[in-house]
């Protein structure tokens, strides 16, 4: 299968049967590079399990990871108000 | 009238999986917001058992919860059930609609709606030609009308508009050019500068970047989970400014 056709595949399995849209799939030579992000360490193994099931051929490098959940270690302060695209200096003030 | 701080996050995509691992980090969210924010995708798949999830992790929380849905939380085609399980739970769900919460410095805000695709002024999406490219346009252009009319609604001292779907293209910075269409509307920054809005917040765009400002000036942030890399974001807005 022609490698564009095998990555969409992928990525149209994960989406619609997994429901993971942020996985970018990736061929090198008989290996499919996973990489992307995923709430748990569970669907990092579902992903992989999902297309090991369906293309039992390749080589799966599953370099999904998971966000970490820690605590805002910081605020944004918005004070003021930003430009407006396109104003003029004038405007700005 | 003082700081108002907004706490926010989006695409926690909860299912049994992940409950449990926000809640730590929800605790004490009153010490650090004053309200939380949540901007889509809350669920993995749309259905009542996730939903389930999301209700057990955020609501009873010490500060008031508000939130959109995203295109997630409509895959089921149940989007009435998850919305009721939210608000059982103590979440306001927004669509269309806006809501004002009280804080001791000050009373905040919130229009949300979920949003949708059509893509960015010059490189956008037209209604014209087939029927489902009409529905596609339009069902955006219903959406930021929708968006404005909540804007509007609103007596308060700091609006803020809550979307799932980004306003601006400044956020997808980082996303294939290719889905920008898909990510978010010009039509929601238009809607959000139509009405003196302080900040503007979605999420959506996994691979994209936090900070943007919409063509009027109101200053947009993405606060999807894989983005911000925490259990959510604050921010102070300063109304003595």
């Amino acid at each position: 299968m022609k490698d564009e056709y095998l990555l969409a595949q992928v990525q149209r399995l994960l989406a619609e049967d997994g429901g993971e849209l942020g996985i970018d799939a990736l061929r090198r030579d008989d290996t499919l590079v996973l990489r992307g992000e995923v709430e748990s360490a569970d669907r990092c193994r579902e992903v992989e399990r999902r297309v090991a099931d369906a293309f039992p051929e390749l080589t799966i490098l599953n370099e999904l990871t998971v966000p970490r959940v820690h605590k805002p270690q910081e605020s944004e302060e918005l004070t003021g108000r930003p430009a407006a695209a396109g104003a003029t200096s004038e405007d700005r003030h | 009238m003082g700081r108002v701080r907004v706490g926010a996050v989006g695409d926690v995509h909860l299912d049994r999986d992940v409950v449990g691992r926000f809640r730590p980090a929800l605790d004490d969210v009153a010490e650090h917001a004053d309200i939380l924010l949540l901007a889509g995708d809350l669920t993995r798949h749309g259905t009542p058992e996730e939903a389930e999830c999301v209700a057990a992790e955020f609501g009873g929380l010490d500060v008031p919860v508000v939130a959109v849905l995203g295109n997630h939380d409509y895959h089921g085609d149940r989007v009435t059930e998850v919305t009721g399980i939210l608000q059982a739970a103590g979440l306001t769900v927004l669509e269309g609609e806006g809501t004002v919460v009280e804080t001791q410095n000050g009373n905040l805000g919130v229009a949300g709606a979920k949003g949708f695709g059509g893509g960015f002024a010059g490189r956008c999406a037209t209604a014209f030609g087939e029927p489902e490219m009409k529905d596609f346009v339009r069902h955006t252009e219903f959406s930021a009308s929708l968006l404005t009319k909540a804007l509007e609604s609103l007596e308060c001292d700091v609006r803020v508009a809550l979307t799932h779907y980004s306003p601006v293209p400044d956020t997808l910075q980082g996303e294939p050019l290719e889905i920008y269409p898909f990510l978010g509307s010009y039509l929601l920054a238009e809607a959000i500068d139509a009405v003196p809005t302080q900040l503007a917040i979605h999420g959506h765009a996994h691979a994209g970047v936090e900070r943007g400002v919409t063509p009027g000036g109101v200053r947009v942030r993405n606060v999807a989970h894989p983005v911000i890399r925490q259990a959510y974001s604050v921010f102070v807005i300063d109304q003595t400014c």
